[in-house]
């Protein structure tokens, strides 16, 4: 479905991809782990057209993606729930969601009243929020909003990118409950975490990547969820200077 | 008593003046979380384009009004792709000085272009005051408050019910958010600078045909009051803006009544220091501020 072929990124002279090859299946979930600084979100942001890439090609549904701007990609299909949520927090819950539906908004909008009904079906609370400001909301409750305007866009492709950062434990369980049955319902999920244990319960796939390079792609299972952690987390190189990292629940970056 | 009450009517509608003037800042603060410090200046061009305008060609107030607003639309734009589109990434400073360095070029092209410095400006109405009881109304005051609350509520209906209002507000909230809902956020902007340049040159035309003259001392003037009046309302804050306008406007008028004519700017000054110190995120600003602050502690 989407096909990244030797993508290299720079910011000015700091290269944060060196050439990054990997692959979504439709219908599945693949999951992208590594390191702080390894180039996870800025692959994310070259995919949805934010980050020019300096070599390299995209394909989505065997089109040519590759230097399009962020609402060509949005009308494509592929929609982004960004790192830390970014919802619009004066705008109230349901303001929210049409801005997610905003290239629809001109001429369609008995279908975008629909597909609130929709998102509110599959996340209650949101209707029961829907006049507050979403600056208001818990830090779960803005996570599920940032996911619900992301659907908005009626996305083939979800991209999210460390949704359970800053979340609590039973919260982040939450969250990776909505990612299965979104997938279930047959949305396509590519995913990049930090949190590893939880990542590789869902995925179907995944790649591990390492300062700009994927170093590994398999299914779970291919790599001892002990390693993927050790590398997830620190990277190849420390690995053997540090072999007993604590695997317990991982937190995320905290902001 | 009355003359209280008459200070306070007197002073909203000069303040809803200064309310045009803010709000034109807080867009542009809005969506580009910079200061446009030529803001002033560049409808004290279009109130100059107006007076061309009157001068070459005895046009009727409409034209006039016309001329200033779409001046200063045209001047907007201008600062607009030098200041703010040419270093709008990441050179917060940059822009506020540029947009310092455009104000100076604005006067000197206006004192080279119209040397002689004060030139008549033709008023609106001429009628005499309306009498109400104890009470005096300018008719121009009137017009003022009329056309200032018009276009509010039309800017109201612009931002919470078009699809545009709701790109400006994503924009100005978080405009990376707003990216990757495909709004196109360079438009966006480009296209606040217009409305709140629009709403400058009504303001200043409201204003310079009250006074009936303008000199190039009036930029600095705008950009003093709309600074003032937006700061008093809380930063970005369409609200606020109204408000602080209309406030800076009653403590003008109850300072020129009751301390003299040479207080009215000093008493401005001190209310917005006493904002600064007491209340730095303004009316409206504050629960803004406020917010921010605790969702840092929340995480």
């Amino acid at each position: 479905m989407l096909e990244v072929n030797g993508i290299a990124a720079a910011y000015g002279s700091i290269e944060a991809l060196r050439g990054v090859d990997l692959s979504v299946e439709e219908g599945g979930i693949t999951c992208l782990l590594g390191p702080n600084g390894a180039g996870k979100t800025t692959l994310m942001m070259t995919i949805a057209g934010i980050v020019k890439p300096r070599r390299g090609s995209i394909n989505f549904l065997d089109r040519d993606i590759t230097g399009m701007g962020p609402s060509g990609i949005v009308r494509r299909g592929i929609a982004l729930v960004p790192e830390n949520r970014l919802v619009f927090p004066d705008m109230n819950v349901h303001e929210n969601l049409i801005a997610g539906a905003y290239l629809r908004l001109g001429k369609r909008k008995a279908q975008v009243r629909q597909d609130i009904d929709h998102v509110f079906t599959r996340f209650p609370r949101l209707q029961e929020r829907s006049k507050q400001l979403a600056g208001t909301l818990s830090g779960g409750e803005q996570q599920m909003l940032a996911v619900a305007r992301a659907l908005m866009a009626r996305p083939k492709l979800l991209m999210m990118d460390e949704p359970s950062l800053g979340l609590a434990p039973l919260v982040v369980e939450e969250i990776f409950r909505i990612i299965s049955d979104l997938n279930a319902d047959g949305t396509t999920i590519f995913l990049v975490e930090q949190n590893a244990h939880m990542a590789l319960q869902v995925a179907d796939h995944f790649f591990l990547l390492e300062q700009g390079q994927v170093t590994f792609s398999g299914k779970p299972g291919q790599l001892s969820e002990h390693e993927v952690i050790q590398r997830a987390y620190l990277g190849k190189g420390q690995e053997r200077e540090r072999p007993t990292q604590d695997r317990g629940h991982p937190g995320g970056k905290t902001h | 008593m009355v003359d209280f009450i008459q200070n306070c009517l007197d002073g909203i509608m000069l303040g809803s003046s200064y309310a045009l003037l803010a709000i034109g800042f807080t867009l542009i603060f809005g969506v580009m979380r910079r200061l446009n410090l030529s803001y002033g200046p560049s409808i004290m061009v279009g109130a100059f384009i107006g007076t061309l305008v009157y001068l070459e060609f005895k046009a009727n107030a409409v034209a006039i009004a016309a001329a200033t607003v779409v001046g200063a639309v045209i001047v907007g734009i201008y600062v607009e792709r030098l200041c703010f589109r040419a270093i709008r990434r990441g050179a917060a400073v940059a822009s506020m000085v540029s947009s310092f360095v455009i104000w100076m070029q604005l006067e000197e092209i206006v004192t080279v272009v119209f040397p002689d410095r004060t030139y008549p400006f033709p008023p609106l109405v001429t009628a005499d005051p309306i009498e109400l009881g104890p009470l005096f109304f300018k008719v121009e005051n009137i017009v003022m408050f009329a056309v200032a609350a018009a276009m509010t509520v039309l800017l109201h209906w612009l931002l919470q019910h078009t699809r545009f209002g709701l790109a400006l507000r994503a924009v100005s909230e978080n405009p990376r958010a707003a990216l990757f809902m495909g709004i196109n956020v360079g438009a966006v902007m480009s296209l606040a600078f217009v409305i709140a340049s629009a709403f400058g040159g009504v303001a200043a035309y409201l204003i310079v045909s009250a006074d009936g003259q303008i000199t190039p001392l009036f930029g600095l003037w705008a950009t003093f009051k709309g600074l003032i009046a937006m700061m008093l309302g809380g930063m970005g804050s369409i609200p606020g803006a109204i408000l602080g306008g209309l406030l800076l406007g009653v403590v003008e008028a109850q300072s020129i009544w009751y301390l003299g004519t040479e207080y009215r700017d000093l008493s401005a000054y001190f209310l917005l220091f006493l904002f600064l110190v007491f209340r730095p995120g303004g009316l409206m600003g504050q629960l803004a501020v406020e917010r921010e602050l605790a969702a840092t502690r929340r995480v």
